[in-house]
């Protein structure tokens, strides 16, 4: 299974392709911004969307609906500082299945990650 | 606690937290310990260790550094970084700024966190703004407190009163008179466990100040040098970085330059070898 980290910051980056590995996912495509993940999206087949909100160019949020409307089932979890419920909610709206918060601690974000797969696979 | 055991959770403590016990700390480690062995019913320090290191949970981890690191905070500690946050804030809002994120990365108890939040209403009373205040600490018991965000009326004397009328409210539980701060201010904080020797930090800024005040002096030069790095990742250039009146960033990266005394800006380069105020590094 392939992942995509979508991020504009190369540290963050790093720091989810290390989470992913714990999740054991070591297939990892990199995104910076919406509109690469948008174009990434239309040529690969992910099990997974590690996905940032603030980003240039194109906003994560609008990111996740371009990828919702063009089809694609693919889960996706929004990475973000912005924790306010108003904004989560806006998030799970859009598309994306699942929320976590910056900054996370390591076991937390591969909960997550294993619980969002789990319920794609069921 | 013999020599060899204090070597032992010395190295453990520094590997897992990046805390530096120096020798002729045993007595402060034993009783800590102690502490903790005697709530999980364990007898011996070699025994507690263990356990420690079994506990694939993490928990008796943060327990253990809980009971390791002190928590002195006071509202309005060290009060002029305040004053210069205030005038910051107003100077960068009267530029145009309208998004402003302040970091406090040792947030214990709250009382440092609520007094910047108190800052950041006073500076930026305007309703255009988008501020927001990360609170982050190693110790789950002590962001506990912070959630809940409630003080011994005395704790709150250093708060003026006409803040104190403003952003708390009074009440009375068991006889104790209690300070519940109130959502105002709780709005603008959100607060996370980290772990400031796991670097780097998953976040990416741009913040506009950090409070690291008097934390780093419990990491040795190779934890404080990360810590660094990661903070001038996180600044926007021209952020500022404040630590403790004792501490001082001498010749450790020239990208923070020295404002005042404990207030440093980054200038955003990355030479890192002149000496900043002519102090020595311990």
């Amino acid at each position: 299974m392939k992942a995509l980290v979508v991020d504009d910051s190369a540290v963050m980056r790093r720091v989810l392709i290390g989470s992913l590995a714990s999740a054991d996912i070591t297939e990892v495509d990199q995104a910076a911004d919406g509109v690469e993940a948008v174009k990434a999206v239309e040529g690969t087949e992910y099990g997974l969307i590690l996905m940032d909100w603030n980003m240039p160019n194109m906003l994560g949020i609008d990111a996740v609906k371009a990828i919702r409307a063009a089809g694609h089932k693919v889960p996706i979890i929004m990475v973000t500082t912005e924790a306010e419920k108003s904004r989560v909610i806006d998030a799970l709206k859009a598309g994306a299945n699942n929320y976590i918060i910056k900054p996370f601690e390591p076991a937390t974000i591969v909960e997550k990650i294993q619980d969002v797969l789990a319920k794609a696979g069921g | 606690m013999d020599a060899r055991t204090f070597s032992q959770f010395r190295e453990f403590i520094y590997q897992k937290s990046g805390i530096s016990l120096r020798a002729g700390k045993e007595s402060l480690v034993s009783a800590r310990m102690a502490k903790r062995m005697r709530a999980l019913n364990i007898d011996t320090y070699k025994e507690y260790l263990n356990y420690v290191r079994a506990d694939a949970t993490g928990e008796e981890l943060v327990q253990m550094i809980d009971a390791i690191s002190t928590n002195v905070t006071s509202f309005y500690r060290e009060s002029q970084h305040f004053e210069v946050l205030g005038s910051l804030l107003s100077k960068w809002y009267d530029g145009g700024q309208r998004r402003f994120r302040i970091w406090c990365a040792a947030a214990s108890s709250g009382e440092e966190p609520y007094t910047l939040a108190i800052t950041v209403r006073e500076a930026l009373a305007a309703g255009d703004v988008n501020a927001r205040i990360l609170a982050t600490d190693i110790s789950t018991r002590v962001l506990k407190k912070c959630l809940v965000g409630v003080y011994d009326d005395e704790k709150v004397a250093p708060v003026a009163p006409s803040l104190r009328d403003r952003y708390f409210t009074m009440k009375c539980e068991e006889g104790r008179r209690l300070c519940e701060v109130k959502p105002t201010l709780r709005q603008l904080l959100l607060f996370r466990r980290l772990n400031l020797s796991e670097t780097p930090f998953p976040m990416k800024g741009p913040l506009d100040v950090i409070f690291c005040r008097n934390v780093m002096i419990y990491f040795d030069k190779v934890v404080r040098a990360r810590l660094l790095a990661e903070f001038r990742r996180l600044l926007k250039p021209g952020g500022y970085l404040m630590v403790g009146h004792a501490e001082s960033l001498t010749g450790m990266m020239s990208t923070f330059q020295s404002v005042q005394a404990s207030v440093y800006v980054n200038v955003g380069h990355r030479k890192r070898h002149r000496a900043l105020n002519g102090e020595c590094e311990r």
